[in-house]
């Protein structure tokens, strides 16, 4: 007789396959086209977020590879064995502290959404204390809590992206599309650099698929979940130039917002779709920083291992919400995303890249 | 449990604290129309505007005579003036007890004397696009004479004259010399493309207000350099294509006769090899029917049928070729779009042309625009004839 | 095993061993027995006590029952009648303990006959129902089960009527229901095993499962959280339900109840047990999830399409009873541009000298609704309906016409009661209503913002929340596409041959494919 045993902690592939979307899809796509729009020719952004998508991939896919070669074994346990513990240490404090940076931009950028679009008057720190509420109220649960919250908000957000993309149809001038294949090369890169950092969301594998309870087929798992982002991405751009042009496209905030803006539902039960879009958009913002802000706790929890789950949630947060609180404006939100979107994407290259020599050297099976 | 105690004493807390948007709808001022004209022009080159919005009285909207009482206007302008439309409109605040709202703004008019002012036009309606509370589907329109007299209109139909005209601007599905509603979304793509477009001309005349006519304008001086109206703008639209309704009134054989058409679609082909003279060749092709005829031919001949297709044709040809002629020539301005064309078919033609296609050397008025045009009669609607010959 | 969060509480582990348990033997004086239990029950007026000698010998013998809980019929012609008159056919022997073997084997002719050994087992079986009988000078006593009080009549259940559908339901009487159970599934291997709850009350709780169906992981669990259960009364179901559950901080009702035997049955199909207390016509079933609390029997009496669309119908009404006045406080306090241009304009005419915020208006609609609905349930049944008419029609015209709550709020908070009883579960229902206030508080301090983030926060709490150990959002998330065929839609019957995936029960076969 088998046990009853899917309640337990342990994770299936196939939530992987779920909350590897949910943790990319988040606040990235909605200036995403204003970024590769304002490099390329007319709708040639495709051609970066394609190749930007399947490097994403292949990375997602050896990442995921590479943990899974470790079954049922911590980040810092098998890097420990690659490269010696005090290293795996400084390795795992890295995530950490990487995580809780993205946590407070996350928690940062929602704000300043949220204010632009729903609550005018609302002061960003007020925004940012409930939505880090929230997530630490969720992180505090059980992990495969978050899983289950990825699975139940995932479709919700796919969803409305259909609504949006579909509504959208009858406003589409093909016209747009044209002229092809004109970017310059140096446009080009600048785009696949663009869509990589949007695409980032490799972190969550070092630690999630020491979780999963068969993980022989996570990598493929991965990487098909990869895929959805990649997809949706492509098809929000192309949305976007079909509806707007280059030139608007280029000069909106967040276009993806505007593209719900515009939409009209049929018999006119509700204007402004813009305002809804936002507000199921933030469940997936909520994914994302949740899975996060738990991966920060997760690594700092295995190397204190002593210190309570809840300790150091109370520990971290703050730190978020100061760290979240501390640009002044808009500009400096920009150039500290940027800063941690860069550092998070070169950081886990540079890990694999590390992790996969070594082992190969040293011969760690 | 005693963390989960302070936790949610510290989140009561915050929603006691709370409540910064809250406004309950009644105390908000729905603006549904704006206006902007001209107050003053500065010596020193900046531009005092008025901008008049119009608020709904939403009490009066619904049941306009309550206890018998006297009919109450539904709407109420008020103007300001000052030189950025948003400050203005922020004035607002100090001439009305609600707070103004712009959810709900569907149209935009802008009189022709900042239209015609150099350089001024994006700057005025900047405000419209930038602001969140806007929509972008804002409808544009430019007014002869004072825009704020347009939000003044009686109307017995509508008690809203911003709805009224904003119900006008949809009516262009049904004729041929009035163009599609242009929105404010579209018109912030002309003004980043720098493209020359055109936008709906209303005419005020007594206390009504009457849509005729375009009002062009060019993209890179940003102003209105002419208007467009009558047959010129039935040869606008024919060469746009994307046409569903509309009618053509000809001649044959001194006999007034009416087409209606019911699809019109234009092909535009452009040979950009040459700069200094590019050929442009527009093709079009109706299809319609005879809506009414004066005479009584019967209409069920081949030869005569074949007859009225190529006076149509012809009718349509030279409706088309004038228009290009003053866009040529009297405006200098390509306001139909080939420039858009050349850009997506031609982009290598294109970035060498870029900045003399209507400006500079002006290769736009050299070059040379051939059209054709084909017109299909499908039928001839329930009678051949209303009077017999044999009766005489 | 399963993995389960147990409360604190329940590893105290406090022994079952009542402060007074007499476990006095019996001695052979039958005089002297019957005055122990006389005072140990301090003589009550309903104790019934007949002595009287054994036809053709001198053998005292006595009975002792309590007026009122035995049936004094089957008293009188199965044991009084018998030891009078079959023992005058027969020759009776001398010794006690053969005619005390002698009554037991032949002369009793009672279907259910237990012996008794001590003065607790007597005081036991008298106030279970029995009839004691004592024989002199033999320190054993005979109990007879004799059970026979009045009870209510099987009647429709009140709070789950159906269209179509049985029309009994379940009764305060344990053993009618166990009966009831019993007719309507026939399978050898329904098991029911009884426990006595209440260090006082000493009532009977039945937990009944199929054998081969169920997993005998849930069973472990359902078993040892009702041996923990440690209290000294439990009046109703709801006690159990309280006891056995997982969270008991939280709103959501982790265990259903039922009136009606067919769900009841349906639970036990599925793999889950049925728990039925004694004095509740309300059986506990467990475990169970929220895609099944809104779920009817009458989906499956209809024919799929009607079933189906119901369902979708009562997720419509649950969005309805939870989010409608939130939402309608968010949009016209926060977002007015997003109500189509023309409502908007009525709305706020609507709204025209209405002195409260939104907020505050439906704040106050939900209590009125509220006391509306106490009352009319406290209330006889009768006068109850004139409450509704007077509250809800009365109150609100007049709430309108005095310009205290715009004429949409009353449409709002109405549709919002109405939609909350639309959903099949009560307690399912009331959770909902509760949400409500919270939510209602978020939309006036956030607008759609607080809206997402209470319902993200019900989300948090809802997918950490367990039934005997299955997660409370299966089959959503852990996501069991198998099950998703009787979820929202349901497949029709013929096509329905799984039992829930979730359950991991034993016997995954509804039908056998080979006959299909």
């Amino acid at each position: 007789m088998k046990r009853f045993e899917y309640a337990d902690e342990k994770i299936s592939d196939k939530q992987i396959l779920v909350a590897v979307p949910s943790f990319v899809i988040g606040i990235g796509i909605l200036s995403l086209p204003q970024n590769i729009a304002s490099v390329t020719t007319a709708s040639d952004g495709w051609i970066p977020l394609l190749i930007g998508g399947v490097i994403t991939v292949l990375i997602t896919w050896s990442v995921a590879k590479l943990s899974a070669s470790f079954p049922n074994q911590t980040f810092i346990n098998y890097a420990s064995t690659i490269v010696t513990r005090p290293i795996a240490i400084v390795l795992t404090l890295l995530f950490s502290i990487l995580s809780t940076s993205i946590t407070s931009l996350q928690v940062r950028q929602i704000a300043d959404i949220a204010k632009h679009y729903l609550l005018k008057e609302t002061p960003v720190e007020i925004i940012s204390f409930t939505f880090l509420l929230l997530i630490i109220y969720a992180v505090a649960g059980s992990r495969i809590g978050l899983f289950r919250l990825n699975t139940m908000f995932l479709p919700f957000v796919l969803f409305v992206a259909v609504i949006v993309i579909v509504f959208n149809i009858q406003w589409f001038d093909p016209a747009f599309l044209l002229p092809t294949f004109e970017t310059s090369f140096s446009g080009h890169i600048e785009g696949i650099k663009n869509s990589v950092l949007s695409y980032a969301g490799f972190t969550i594998l070092w630690f999630y698929i020491t979780i999963v309870k068969e993980p022989k087929k996570t990598p493929k798992m991965a990487a098909i979940g990869m895929c959805i982002p990649v997809v949706l991405y492509i098809f929000l751009y192309l949305t976007c130039i079909l509806v707007f042009g280059n030139s608007v496209t280029s000069n909106l905030q967040y276009p993806t917002i505007e593209l719900a803006k515009i939409l009209e539902i049929p018999g006119g039960i509700l204007e402004r779709f813009e305002s809804l879009f936002f507000v199921i958009w933030i469940m997936a913002i909520f994914n994302t920083t949740a899975m996060t802000f738990d991966i920060a706790v997760l690594a700092l929890h295995s190397i204190f291992a002593n210190t309570g789950k809840i300790k150091l949630i109370f520990i971290i947060g703050p730190i978020v919400y100061v760290t979240g609180m501390y640009p002044q404006d808009l500009v400096q939100v920009s150039i500290f995303g940027s800063f941690i979107g860069y550092s998070s994407v070169l950081y886990t290259v540079f890990v694999a890249l590390l992790l996969f020599t070594i082992a190969k050297i040293r011969r760690v099976k | 449990m005693k963390r989960f105690l302070s936790i949610l004493s510290c989140f009561t807390l915050l929603l006691l604290t709370g409540c910064w948007d809250e406004l309950p709808i009644d105390e908000r001022g729905f603006v549904i129309g704006s206006a902007l004209d001209m107050a003053d022009k500065n010596t020193e080159g900046t531009y005092d505007i008025t901008l008049t919005s119009q608020f709904v009285i939403a009490g009066n909207l619904s049941n306009p005579t309550q206890d018998g009482g006297e009919d109450q206007a539904a709407f109420k302008n008020i103007s300001a003036t000052g030189q950025s439309s948003f400050q203005l409109s922020r004035e607002m605040l100090g001439l009305i007890n609600l707070i103004p709202n712009y959810e709900h703004l569907k149209i935009l008019i802008v009189s022709s004397d900042i239209a015609r002012e150099p350089n001024l036009f994006s700057s005025v309606v900047d405000g419209f696009i930038r602001d969140h509370e806007m929509r972008r589907g804002i409808k544009v329109m430019v007014s002869e004479g004072d825009a704020k007299d347009v939000l003044n209109i009686q109307t017995e139909t509508e008690p809203l004259p911003s709805r009224f005209i904003d119900k006008i601007m949809e009516n262009s599905v049904k004729s041929l010399e009035l163009i599609e509603p242009v929105r404010i979304g579209q018109l912030h793509r002309y003004l980043l493309d720098e493209d020359s477009y055109t936008l709906p001309l209303l005419t005020l005349s007594e206390d009504n207000v009457k849509y005729e006519g375009v009002a062009v304008f060019d993209g890179k001086s940003d102003h209105q350099v002419g208007t467009i109206s009558g047959d010129d703008l039935k040869g606008f639209r024919l060469i746009k294509g994307n046409i569903s309704n509309g009618m053509l009134l000809f001649h044959i054989d001194g006999q007034l006769m009416i087409y209606e058409m019911n699809a019109a679609k234009s092909s535009i082909k452009i040979n950009a090899d040459n700069p200094d003279n590019v050929k442009i060749s527009i093709s079009i092709d109706t299809e319609g029917a005879i809506a009414e005829m004066f005479g009584s031919r019967s209409l069920l001949d081949q030869a005569y049928m074949d007859k009225i297709e190529k006076q149509i044709a012809e009718k349509i040809e030279q409706i088309v070729t004038h228009t290009v002629e003053i866009a040529q020539q009297e405006l200098e301005i390509d306001f139909f779009g080939f420039s858009n064309i050349l850009r997506e078919k031609h982009y290598d033609d294109w970035k060498k042309m870029k900045d003399d296609w209507d400006h500079g050397d002006k290769l736009f008025t050299q070059s040379t625009v051939d059209v054709s045009a084909n017109a299909i009669v499908r039928t001839i609607g329930s009678s051949d004839k209303a009077k017999d010959k044999g009766m005489e | 095993m399963v993995k389960i969060r147990i409360n604190s509480f329940f590893n105290r582990n406090r022994k079952k061993e009542p402060k007074d348990k007499n476990i006095s033997q019996l001695v052979k004086n039958i005089d002297e027995n019957l005055q122990n239990i006389k005072t140990l029950l301090d003589e009550p007026a309903d104790l019934a006590i007949r002595k009287f000698t054994v036809r053709g010998s001198n053998h005292q013998c006595a009975i002792v029952y309590i007026d009122g809980l035995v049936d004094g019929l089957y008293v009188r012609n199965n044991i009084i009648e018998n030891i009078q008159l079959e023992t005058e056919k027969k020759q009776l022997p001398d010794n006690k303990q053969k005619l005390f073997d002698e009554l037991n084997q032949e002369i009793l002719s009672t279907t259910s006959l237990q012996i008794g050994y001590t003065l607790d087992d007597v005081s036991n079986g008298i106030l279970n129902g029995s009839t004691v009988l004592y024989l002199d000078g033999i320190d054993k006593v005979f109990i007879i089960k004799t059970q026979g009080w009045d009870k209510r009549d099987i009647q429709e259940p009140v709070t789950e009527s159906l269209i179509r559908g049985p029309r009994d339901g379940f009764v305060e009487d344990l053993r009618t229901n166990m009966v009831l159970m019993r007719r309507y599934i026939h399978d050898p291997n329904l098991r029911f095993k009884t426990y006595q709850i209440g260090r006082r009350s000493k009532k009977s709780l039945v937990v009944a499962y199929i054998d081969d169906v169920i997993h005998p992981d849930i069973l472990k669990e359902v078993k040892r959280r009702i041996e923990s259960i440690d209290t000294d009364d439990a009046p109703e179901s709801g006690f159990i339900e309280q006891w056995i559950e997982d969270n008991y901080l939280s709103p959501f009702p982790q265990i259903m109840n039922t009136e009606r035997p067919d769900k009841a049955s349906a639970a036990l199909m599925q793999g889950k047990v049925v728990i039925m207390l004694d004095g509740s016509p309300f059986v506990l079933i467990a475990p169970s999830t929220l895609g099944s609390a809104m779920q009817s029997p009458e989906d499956y009496y209809e024919r799929w399409t009607i079933g189906t669309l119901l369902r979708v119908l009562r997720y419509l009404g649950a969005f309805i009873a939870i989010f409608l006045p939130s939402l309608y406080i968010a949009l016209v306090s926060f977002h007015p541009g997003m109500i189509p241009t023309n409502l908007a304009f009525s709305i706020a005419a609507s709204r025209e000298g209405v002195p409260f915020t939104p907020l505050i208006e439906a704040f106050l609609m939900a209590v009125t609704m509220e006391l509306l609905r106490e009352a009319g349930a406290r209330l006889p049944k009768t006068i109850g309906q004139t409450i509704g008419i007077v509250g809800g029609l009365v109150i609100g015209d007049a709430a309108v016409q005095a310009g205290i709550v715009s004429p949409i709020m009353v449409i709002v908070v109405a549709l919002n009661a109405i939609a909350s009883f639309a959903l099949p579960a009560y307690s399912l229902a009331i959770a909902f209503r509760i949400i409500l206030f919270g939510f209602i508080f978020l939309a006036g301090t956030f607008g759609l913002y607080g809206i997402i983030i209470g319902y993200i926060i019900v989300n948090i709490h809802i997918v950490n929340l367990k039934s005997i150990g299955v997660p409370y959002t299966t089959p959503f998330a852990p996501t069991f596409f198998k099950d998703w065929e009787d979820l929202i839609f349901r497949k029709p019957v013929p096509q329905l041959t799984k039992r829930p995936v979730y359950m991991e029960t034993k016997d995954k076969q509804k039908v056998d494919k080979e006959t299909r």
